[in-house]
């Protein structure tokens, strides 16, 4: 019982936290500037930030994840961090010749005030940025939102970095992806493939984080959205940005910048999500779905209507970020499952509305809250008051299903105690056969578990 | 049983098949070997065997137990699903095959 401290009885807050469903902003934005090909990360602040988010990262990935640090010491922390920030760009073009460097702030720089723009001008006008080589930031202070707010500041400095106004006009798509896996990014990308329609899609992080083992180390994996593609955005026939709380940004920006027609959905993840994205591709592109497709579909509706019986009705709680949990409980509300805890931690407008909106008029009793107080410790809360069939989160939500001996689900950042994440899409129609089986193993395990003698079942 | 009840015994699977076609019943009732070629139709099927690992279905406590999951099985979403949003609904593409 490690979180033995934990009552039912709920207090409302408002200055307090405990035990946060988010993290900071700066990590999401080291994450985004992964998914550019040849760009080192940079966090402008103390090492510890930087230490932090790469230990993060690598353990959640099981992968090297390089990033610079301005190295703040007293120093910096009184007169500002631009001295380190100048040495830092000459140093990384000299020694570790990235293509891009993409800068982020930290909660130090930011409350300096530190202004990022007048830095990088600084250094492009003392030719410290070689001929072809680039700088980019974006501002990501972690008393405001969340690492889901970091990633989407850093896909729109993309945007407004590279995305070229004068591109040539192509037939092609830009897709955001937004804060989805590796393996899904490379889902997303095979699934436009199949339809035969062309995307450019930023941040990709499939090839970085995924990379195969082959005997030696890239420093810049061969995975990432390269700046002539990025550049080329601009010149789309439209844009889709897949989540609100991660990509809206960058689609408003590229409509504003490019004159790129765009549009918001919601993440694929499940059949529904995935119908919308999948018909909206096509009818974009004017294209057929391929046999492919329809028939991955209908091998997840399939395996839903196969083992609807051991799903149905069970109440599930859920905890992470945003635009997963809406396409989440779409997909649990689709399989006559129970959603009835939602938290988030990022500060997300209108996120009841879409909870309730993806639950279609079903779980009334659902209780669904974001922002600062909505908490790990708010949902363990409700879950003493009243507990559910399965437990749906990160790897923080082990200690939960530990004391209150439920089934866990690892879905969502971090998961650092488990493989998989990487390598198997949660998105698409494949995506959406993964989550109900993992679904179906906790709670077919728990029954195998749980069952007298008399009742253990052969075939259940 | 009421007038009009079709009663056939010793069914066999190309005589079940014509019969779902025609009368598209909300729920069929067999075993494990007819179950998945049913379902395949997008019709639920309930086995009357095993009660699908469920039941019992004996007795009051029983014929509850029967009604949920008879409940659950016409009553769940995903039948709803079947057609991609890129493809014309059944209903429709009968009548278009009939015009």
């Amino acid at each position: 019982m490690l979180l033995r401290h934990t009552t039912d009885e709920v207090l409302e807050r408002n200055a307090l936290t405990v035990n946060p469903a988010k993290t900071c902003q700066p990590i999401g934005a080291m994450y985004a500037a992964l998914g550019i090909h040849n760009c080192l990360p940079h966090s402008h602040g103390s090492q510890g930030c930087c230490s932090y988010h790469r230990s993060t990262l690598t353990r959640h990935y099981k992968e090297p994840v390089m990033a610079a640090t301005s190295s703040f010491t007293e120093g910096a922390s009184v007169f500002g961090g631009q001295a380190n920030l100048l040495q830092a760009i000459t140093t990384i073009f000299g020694v570790y010749t990235p293509d891009v460097i993409a800068v982020h702030t930290t909660c130090l720089s930011e409350t300096i005030g530190d202004d990022l723009v007048q830095i990088i001008n600084k250094a492009v006008a003392e030719g410290k940025v070689p001929e072809g080589k680039h700088v980019i930031h974006c501002n990501t202070p972690s008393y405001q939102g969340s690492h889901v707010t970091g990633f989407s500041n850093m896909t729109k400095a993309m945007v407004t970095y590279f995305a070229d106004p004068a591109a040539e006009k192509t037939n092609q798509v830009t897709l955001f992806p937004g804060w989805v896996e590796p393996s899904d990014m490379r889902e997303l990308k095979s699934l436009a493939k199949e339809l035969g329609i062309d995307v450019v899609m930023y941040p990709d992080t499939s090839d970085v984080l995924d990379a195969p083992q082959t005997g030696k180390h890239e420093f810049y994996p061969k995975g990432g959205t390269t700046v002539e593609q990025i550049k080329a955005s601009g010149g789309s026939i439209a844009s889709i940005g897949l989540g609100p709380s991660g990509s809206a940004a960058a689609v408003e920006e590229l409509r504003k910048k490019c004159g790129v027609a765009g549009e918001v959905m919601e993440l694929p993840i499940g059949l529904q999500a995935t119908d919308k994205f999948i018909d909206r591709l096509r009818t974009i592109a004017g294209v057929s779905v391929p046999d492919s497709i329809t028939d991955e579909r209908g091998r997840l509706l399939d395996m839903i209507s196969d083992m609807h019986q051991y799903v149905h009705g069970k109440r599930v709680a859920l905890f992470g970020d945003p635009d997963q949990l809406v396409s989440l409980t779409e997909f649990l509300n689709l399989l006559d499952m129970k959603p009835v805890y939602i938290v988030t931690g990022t500060p997300t407008p209108q996120f009841e509305n879409r909870i309730r909106a993806a639950l279609g008029g079903n779980v009334p009793e659902a209780k669904i809250r974001a922002g600062a107080q909505a908490d790990m410790y708010l949902i363990h809360q409700w879950l003493k008051q009243e507990t559910v069939d399965v437990l749906i989160g990160n790897t923080y939500g082990k200690y939960i299903a530990r004391d209150e001996n439920i089934p866990f689900v690892r879905h969502g950042f971090p998961i650092l105690d488990r493989v998989g994440h990487s390598y198997f899409p949660t998105v698409g129609y494949k995506g959406g056969m993964r989550l109900l089986e993992k679904i179906l193993g906790v709670l077919m395990d728990r029954q195998d578990r749980d069952a007298p003698e008399e009742s253990f079942e052969l075939v259940m | 049983m009421d007038n009009d009840t079709l009663v056939v015994d010793d069914l066999s699977h190309h005589e079940t098949e014509r019969l779902l076609e025609i009368y598209r019943p909300d729920i069929f009732c067999a075993g494990i070997k007819e179950k998945f070629a049913v379902q395949k139709m997008g019709i639920p099927c309930k086995q009357l065997h095993s009660y699908d690992y469920g039941g019992p279905y004996a007795g009051f406590r029983g014929a509850i137990n029967f009604f949920k999951d008879i409940d659950r099985m016409v009553n769940m979403k995903i039948w709803s699903f079947v057609t991609p949003p890129w493809q014309p609904k059944k209903e429709q593409a009968a009548e278009v095959a009939a015009d």
